[in-house]
Formats: C-alpha cells, sequence, structure tokens
C-alpha cells in the first residue's frame, strides 16, 4: 500500500470510528443511559478527522458540539468519553461536564456551552503559544449559526493584529438548530468573514476528507510558520436533528440530501480505487464494533460519582511560589 | 512603613509579581503605551515590554475570553475592563468561562487569572459609569471578589491574588485611586479569607465594603465623640465572605450596620443580613440595618448623585437608629 493509500485508509478508520461511536451515543439515549443532550454528527466526520490528523498532540483544539470526531481524532478514550456522557464517575469530567469534555495533556481545551465562546478562548491559546515561543497551532470548530455570535469578528480581528497561529474551522451545514442559514446569515461566504480583518479563508466540501485535510494542511503549515490565522469553511450535512429527540423542523430535505454525500462511502471508494481490499476495511470495521462493544461494557459497568462529589473540585487549590 | 497611594499600590504588586513570573501579562484598554487611564499600569510597558503589556481593542468580551485562553493554557493573564458598568459585555466570559471552565471539565485545567475593573459612583459618571456590582459577582460560585479598601489591601490581595490558582475580580473604586495609605517597606501579601477589623468597638458593629470603609470610619470617628463605639469591619473580600469575623463581632456588639455602595436590594448586605440572621440571630439585641445606595441608576447631577449614594450621615443615621431598639 503506498503513503497516500495508507494515510486516507487512517482517516477513514477515524471516521468509522466516529461514526459508530456516535451510533453508540444513540444507543444509549435509547436505553435511557443518558441524561442530558447529544447533537449528533452523522454526515460530518470527515470535518474533525480531516483538520485533526495533522495536528500533534500538544496542538490545542477546542472542539464543536456536533459528535466527538475532535475528540477522537485527538486520542482520547471512547469508553471514557461515553461515561461522561452517561455522567459516570470514570468520564473525562468525573460527571460533570456532561459534553463538556477536555484533555489538555492530549490538546483537547474543552466546550463552551454558549456557543461561540470558544473563538477568544483559542485566540488566547494561540497567544500562549506564541509568547512561549513554540510552534504549536490552535483549532477552534464552529458551525455556521455560530459564525453570526459577536465574539467572532473581534476574535478574528486580535488574531490578526497579534499574527496567532489560530485556525477557524466552520462546519457549515446550512442550519442553527431550525433556522436555515438563508434566513439568519448574509450570503457572503464564512470564509469571506476574514476579509475585513485580512485573514485568508477557503471554502472546501466538507463532505471529502482528502478536500478538508488539504486546506487543513495549509492552514496548519501558516500557523506553524508564524504566518497567522485562517479561516477554512466545511460545507456539509446534517443528518440528523439539531439534538437527538428533536424534530427535524424542516431539515429533512437536507438531511436526505446529505445521505448522497456520505464522508465515509466517498472514502471507501477512493480505497478501492486505489487497490485497497475490501476485507481490509471490513475488518478495521471489525475492530472498531470490538471496541464499541468494550466502550458500552465500560460505561454501563462504571459508577456514577457520589452526590457529595458535586462538591469536589470547584476551586484549585494551588498556589504559585512561596 | 512608607506612604503610598492606592495606584501606586496596585502598581507595585503588578510589577513585583510580574518581575518574579514571567508568565503574567497585562491586556486591556489603553493599559500599554499610556499606562492605563488613570496611570495604574505606568512604566510596566516600558519595564516589561509590548509581548507582556497588550493594548487591546474595544472588545472586552473578546479580550475577557482571551484571557481565559490564556490562563487555562498556562499564562496569568491580568486583564483590565475600563469600567466594572461595562462587564455586563462580557458577562458569558466572566461567568460561564471563567468561572465554571474548571468544574465543568472536571478539575482539567484552572483559570488563573485577575480581571481588574474600576467601580462606585460620586464623581458625576451618571447611570453607566457609577455602579457598583461586586454584589452580582458573589452570586457567582467560582470567582474570587476583591474589594480593597486601602492602599494596604490593594496591594496585599492583588499581591495574593496574582499567585492564586483561580480567577478572581478586583474593584477598584473611582474615588480611591488618589486616596493614600502606609503600607510596608517588604513584601507582603494578605489573606482571601480575613476580613479586617479598622476599628475596634463594643456597641454596634459596622461592616462596610470597599470605598464606604472610609465612609463607616468617619462616622465611626463621629459616634465615638457622641459616646457610641463603633467596631468597623473592612470585608476586603466580597467572596470568600468571613462571616467568622462578622459573626464574633456581632457577638460582641449585638448591633449591625452594613454598608455598601451597590443598590440596597440583593445586595452584599442583604447576604451578610441573611448569615447573620440565620447564624447569629439571638446574638442580635436589634434588627440589622444596610446602608446602601437607593434601589436607583445613578444620577448625574450632584445634587441627586449625593441623594442616592451612601455617606456618612447615612450611616450615622443608621447606627443611631439600631442604637434605639
Amino acid at each position: 500500500m503506498d503513503e497516500d493509500a495508507k494515510r486516507l485508509l487512517k482517516m477513514y478508520e477515524l471516521m468509522v470510528l466516529t461514526r459508530k461511536y456516535d451510533e453508540l451515543i444513540i444507543r444509549l439515549i435509547k436505553e435511557n443511559k443518558i441524561p442530558g443532550f447529544h447533537h449528533s454528527g452523522i454526515g460530518h466526520e470527515a470535518v474533525p478527522v480531516g483538520v485533526c490528523i495533522d495536528l500533534r498532540e500538544d496542538d490545542c483544539l477546542f472542539q464543536h458540539h456536533r459528535g466527538y470526531g475532535y475528540c477522537l481524532a485527538k486520542g482520547l478514550d471512547p469508553g471514557r468519553l461515553a461515561a461522561e456522557t452517561c455522567g459516570k464517575e470514570t468520564g473525562y469530567s468525573k460527571g460533570k461536564g456532561g459534553f463538556h469534555i477536555a484533555d489538555p495533556s492530549k490538546g483537547v481545551m474543552g466546550i463552551s456551552g454558549s456557543l461561540g465562546a470558544c473563538f477568544p478562548l483559542s485566540v488566547g491559546a494561540a497567544l500562549t503559544a506564541k509568547m512561549r515561543k513554540t510552534d504549536r497551532v490552535v483549532v477552534c470548530f464552529f458551525g455556521d449559526g455560530t459564525s453570526n455570535r459577536e465574539l467572532f469578528h473581534p476574535s478574528l480581528n486580535l488574531a490578526r493584529v497579534w499574527s496567532l497561529p489560530v485556525i477557524f474551522v466552520c462546519e457549515n451545514n446550512r442550519w442553527a438548530i431550525t433556522v436555515r442559514i438563508e434566513r439568519s446569515t448574509a450570503p457572503t461566504p464564512i470564509s469571506d468573514s476574514g476579509k475585513a480583518h485580512d485573514v485568508p479563508g477557503v471554502t472546501v466540501d466538507g463532505t471529502d476528507v482528502l478536500a478538508v485535510n488539504e486546506a487543513a494542511k495549509e492552514a496548519i503549515k501558516r500557523a506553524r510558520e508564524g504566518r497567522g490565522p485562517s479561516i477554512i469553511e466545511c460545507t456539509t450535512y446534517r443528518w440528523r436533528p439539531h439534538a437527538e429527540g428533536y424534530p427535524y423542523f424542516g431539515a429533512e430535505k437536507d438531511a436526505e440530501e446529505g445521505q448522497k454525500h456520505c464522508p465515509i462511502k466517498s472514502a471507501q471508494e477512493r480505497l478501492s480505487k486505489m487497490k485497497v481490499p475490501a476485507t481490509e476495511l471490513e475488518a478495521l470495521e471489525k475492530k472498531i464494533d470490538e471496541r464499541m462493544q468494550e466502550a458500552y461494557d465500560f460505561v454501563v459497568q462504571s459508577p456514577y460519582p457520589a452526590p457529595e462529589q458535586a462538591v469536589e473540585g470547584l476551586y484549585a487549590e494551588g498556589r504559585v511560589g512561596s | 512603613m512608607r506612604e503610598v497611594t492606592f495606584v501606586q499600590a496596585i502598581n507595585e504588586a503588578l510589577r513585583e509579581e510580574m518581575r518574579k513570573n514571567p508568565d503574567i501579562i497585562l491586556m486591556g484598554q489603553d493599559v500599554g503605551v499610556a499606562g492605563g487611564v488613570r496611570g495604574v499600569t505606568k512604566g510596566l510597558y516600558e519595564e516589561f515590554g509590548e509581548e507582556r503589556v497588550r493594548d487591546t481593542p474595544i472588545s472586552e468580551a473578546t479580550t475577557a475570553g482571551v484571557g481565559v485562553g490564556l490562563a487555562i493554557t498556562g499564562m496569568r493573564p491580568v486583564v483590565e475592563i475600563m469600567y466594572s458598568d461595562f462587564l455586563g459585555i462580557c458577562m458569558d466570559e466572566v461567568m460561564n468561562k471563567m468561572a465554571k471552565w474548571r468544574y465543568m471539565h472536571g478539575s482539567t485545567m484552572s483559570v488563573p487569572m485577575v480581571l481588574r475593573t474600576s467601580c462606585g459612583g460620586g464623581f458625576g459618571g451618571a447611570a453607566e459609569h457609577s455602579q457598583s456590582l461586586e454584589a452580582l459577582f458573589m452570586h457567582i460560585p467560582g470567582l474570587r471578589v476583591a474589594y480593597p479598601a486601602t492602599p494596604y489591601d490593594a496591594k496585599g490581595l492583588l499581591k495574593t491574588l496574582l499567585r492564586e490558582d483561580n480567577p478572581s475580580l478586583f474593584f477598584e473604586h473611582r474615588l480611591l485611586y488618589r486616596t493614600k495609605g502606609m503600607i510596608p517597606e517588604e513584601e507582603y501579601y494578605l489573606p482571601l479569607d480575613k476580613a479586617e477589623i479598622m476599628k475596634e468597638g463594643t456597641d454596634v458593629t459596622l461592616v462596610a465594603i470597599g470605598f464606604q470603609v472610609g465612609n463607616a470610619l468617619n462616622a465611626a470617628q463621629k459616634l465615638q465623640e457622641q459616646g457610641i463605639k463603633a467596631e468597623v469591619i473592612d470585608l476586603r473580600m466580597v467572596a470568600p465572605l468571613d462571616k467568622r469575623t462578622i459573626l464574633t463581632s456581632v457577638e460582641k456588639t449585638g448591633r449591625l450596620v452594613v454598608v455598601e455602595e451597590g443598590v440596597k436590594t440583593g445586595g452584599v448586605g442583604a447576604e451578610i443580613g441573611a448569615i447573620v440572621a440565620e447564624e447569629g440571630l439571638f446574638l442580635l439585641r436589634a434588627p440589622v440595618k444596610r446602608v446602601a445606595s437607593l434601589d436607583l441608576p445613578i444620577p448625574y447631577s450632584p445634587p441627586m448623585e449625593k441623594y442616592v449614594l451612601p455617606n456618612s450621615e447615612k450611616i450615622i443615621a443608621a447606627v443611631k437608629a439600631v442604637m434605639l431598639d
């Protein structure tokens, strides 16, 4: 297998993992094991995978709420991720967060409840990277709806003024809960949002993992070399409603259209053209199924936190120096 | 001991800690080249350079959010919001990001960040440049809320907060900036859980906050001449609240008057009154009284502004009322 095929196979594997993990969460919802909500990322897999595959462990990201591909591609454990979603003690946030998940040791810096709050947080993280004279980069994922958040443009502005290594990755699925994009957002491409601030942007087919990856490689290189921020807009499809259990509110048509643009299927077709044997893909899928079952078992066997654990961890005990 | 202004005290705290810790950086509108609109950061840009002392655009929410992003990745930002009245612009950053990022992410990170801001009225600032909003922030678990009354408080508390791993708000009353006070020659740090008894007394406890500590001390002086011995407590920190010092004093005096500049309803005094009712009701020989701003926006014209804000006369009247009971 040549290098290109190997790389694509890795991306394929991460996309299948992301899809199957999402299906695991939906299974847990059906079994009434999830106290909170889940914003399915099915159909979006090419975006987190295409971007994160070229991030180093010490690069930071602030994830979007649609699915868990960001965390999985960064190497977080599916069992501990799902345990958090189920409110178990073994979860990444010890049951305090639900979908608020972070693992700074792997550069996963968390997710805000209010959309778009991570724009300036990622600018701050990028400023740390620059001030510490590292070549780390920071990625901030967001949706098309979140491009209307008040913090977006001032964050682009400051990232440009201070020339910071931050990449803003938009997952444009055309829907903000129940409102389609043309009813909320001026027709300018979101990738052009940086024009007012001299921040370059590009729009790519967000269902094509290689297209996403090409754009990401370019943006990461730019950021690493100290050439400043950029925007990648990935057009994609939301297959599921805003959150599991919600109605579609008119988003069904786009969801159906999305099925014709499955990022996993198109990667599979490419791999077959590259002569990667189908048996290899099947074996890989089976391995992921086993991992998901292990994750499921881990979750159901994990205990809930003791109620009093609620009072722990709000304040840090630490203090600098003497 | 030596005499410094409130501005110098804050400036010294920043300078001393910045010399020790390269992770501390300053950000805010006009804090850099100009040294701050009130001179608080004067000379720091020259000493520490533009990397560590950063002028920011008129983007308060973004600046506060950048502070959180710096803090969770290992830096120690000090963000200045010029007027606390503008904290509304960055409320999500303060109440959700600064206060909650650590807890909701399972304590995997900490947010060692100080947000400095000026507050208070009495100088013709009108409704959006005069407010005292500290009570809003004591309602948000996760935040330290400091409100120094003297240069000594200001330097000692800020130095401690700059070493803390928790996020804090630091309120600086605008009429305190030019006031003077004594501080030790050597470095010092003040604890965050200890109110200060400024004057001892046996008849009534006056718990005062920030700028109103001065008014409470003036009132106590005049009351002393009339034979009433007031104990004056400088609260220093609104959160955590040192209820032990308050209750111990009330145990001695049996009377409590709380003095604050925020509006009366839902204020710090309401909380202190409730604590004493819950934990020390039978220590009281008279009902608790609150001296606070009237429940109004601060008006511009001096006679109206004076009418709305607390002052020594209002404190004296409140003390006399509780002494009758």
